[in-house]
């Protein structure tokens, strides 16, 4: 047995393995951020959305004035939801009392519950 | 009369298979009930086990003529005797011969994989690539315990856990030994949720098995399009002896992803993929025969092709460990075990243990990555094995 050529060709087969599977991660990886960048100037290239005002104040809260700073990319229409629907379940509280809504901040889990329920009943099997 | 019947039946006695079945066919037979067994009631890879196993048990039935391995040992083959002498089990074989089925078995892997979670995280292929580390040490092993270099490369490449992979290299550089390496290497990819949870919990902490990985990047339609064709182009101009494989495998994904040729995907998937997987399973069952078998050396193919894999899955999460720490905890190491292949099963074992340790954790979609990476890397692997010994 020839153990000179047996370890060269170990040696060959894991350094062109490894070779031919790093360039397809630089390509991989180039070819990724050449389509981010072609994603990003044709988001650039749309108009600009409008930065979301102050949400206004809930109707179903009329002891409350809420002030909300939402986000840029909030929707008027979903900060509105929002403080309607706190309004709400706040005002089963008890009246009397008045909120102010600061802030509306996206939780950034992942996934909603109903995703992760979703993905846990697929998986299951496995 | 009488006398004419007698000798008739006399004459069909003596050439029955019950006449001339020896004791080393009867283990044969048992053997292969015993794997249809393990394909039927235990659900271990039905799909090849099976035909594989009433493959093993019709070769092993004396005097039927329906394969003769000895028509394809030797450096070249007579075709037409083959044509005109053989059985049908012959002509079959001549598509495991000629080298078509494995590659047109990977057509249909291929329009049916979805490389999208290896185009995310394109450092999945490293972990696919670590993963190869079985092949060359069980490579290493077959030849201490006295195979060829050819043998050894055939066993070897068991560890890349990819059947046709397997039977292509088989095929080319150790024919005698193909119903053996074939029955491995079925064997331990429908074994890998038992061969690989005790090595990934061994190399692994319940701190590193509970890290929730982020989620993946969405990856667009021209992405997915363009990948079948730069991996094709990189991998064959690299190393020419894979193209068979990888470039059927990149054409099924190819037309799977450009969403045009609806009709051939369906084909790749269905029809086609079917009708391969009975001619290759029953033609590499047929291989088994008790002459071929039965001897020590299937002992030893069987060593190490489950030492390949146990190699190759300490490898991958090996190197899932150090990426763990180079990331600073960011990588689950246990998806690197997925870079054995064995599509998708490694990649559910991924999961599994995962999820053992946090039933909230999913890491199917990120073990995908090496587990498809696995894929390329073995054929990779196939390639340089093909181009020095073949």
């Amino acid at each position: 047995m020839d153990w000179t050529t047996a370890w060269g060709t170990v040696f060959t087969g894991l350094v062109v393995v490894f070779i031919a599977l790093s360039l397809l991660i630089l390509l991989v990886w180039g070819m990724g951020k050449i389509m981010e960048s072609a994603g990003g100037n044709h988001k650039k290239a749309a108009p600009a959305p409008k930065p979301a005002p102050k949400a206004p104040a809930a109707p179903a809260a009329p002891k409350a004035a809420p002030v909300v700073s939402a986000g840029e990319n909030m929707d008027d229409e979903v900060a509105a939801a929002i403080t309607a629907a706190l309004a709400v379940i706040l005002a089963e509280e008890g009246s009397g009392k008045s909120y102010v809504v600061k802030s509306i901040r996206r939780v950034r889990s992942g996934s909603s519950a109903w995703g992760r329920a979703g993905l846990a009943e697929n998986v299951r099997p496995f | 009369m009488l006398e004419v019947f007698v000798n008739s039946v006399k004459d069909i006695a003596l050439a029955s298979g019950f006449a001339n079945v020896g004791w080393q066919q009867l283990v044969m037979i048992v053997i292969a009930c015993f794997l249809a067994y393990l394909a039927i009631a235990r659900g271990y890879e039905p799909l090849l086990l099976l035909p594989i196993a009433f493959g093993m048990m019709l070769t092993n039935i004396p005097n039927n003529g329906l394969f003769h391995m000895e028509f394809y040992i030797g450096s070249s083959i007579d075709y037409g005797t083959v044509l005109h002498d053989g059985g049908l089990l012959d002509i079959l074989y001549l598509g495991v011969k000629l080298g078509l089925y494995p590659p047109l078995i990977f057509l249909g892997i291929g329009s049916m994989t979805d490389f999208g979670p290896l185009i995310a995280n394109p450092k999945s292929f490293l972990l696919g690539a670590a993963a190869q580390l079985g092949i060359f040490i069980a490579f290493i092993g077959a030849l201490l315990i006295g195979f060829t270099p050819e043998e050894a490369s055939a066993i070897g490449i068991i560890g890349g856990a990819d059947g046709p992979t397997a039977i292509l290299v088989t095929k080319i550089l150790a024919p005698h030994l193909l119903g053996s390496i074939a029955v491995a290497a079925y064997s331990y990819m429908a074994l890998v949720p038992v061969i690989q949870p005790p090595i990934m919990k061994a190399m692994t902490t319940k701190k590193e098995r509970a890290v929730k990985m982020d989620a993946l990047r969405p990856v667009s339609r021209t992405e997915k399009i363009v990948f079948p064709i730069v991996v094709t182009l990189v991998v064959c101009f690299m190393v020419p002896d894979a193209t068979p494989l990888i470039g059927m495998l990149m054409l099924g994904n190819l037309m799977k992803e450009s969403g045009v040729v609806d009709r051939l995907v369906k084909t790749a998937q269905n029809e086609l993929m079917n009708i391969i997987t009975i001619c290759l399973g029953v033609t590499v069952g047929a291989t088994a025969r008790y002459d071929y078998f039965l001897t020590p050396k299937t002992l030893g193919i069987l060593v190490m092709g489950l030492a390949a894999f146990c190699l190759g899955t300490f490898g991958g999460v090996l190197l899932g460990k150090l990426m763990y720490i180079l990331s600073g905890g960011k990588i689950n190491p246990l998806i690197g075990s997925a870079g054995v292949s064995a599509v998708p099963m490694a990649a559910r074992v991924s999961q599994r243990v995962g999820s053992e340790e946090d039933p909230t954790n999913f890491l199917l979609m990120h073990a995908m990555g090496p587990n498809v990476a696995g894929v390329i890397g073995s054929a990779v692997a196939a390639g340089v094995l093909l181009s020095i010994y073949g």
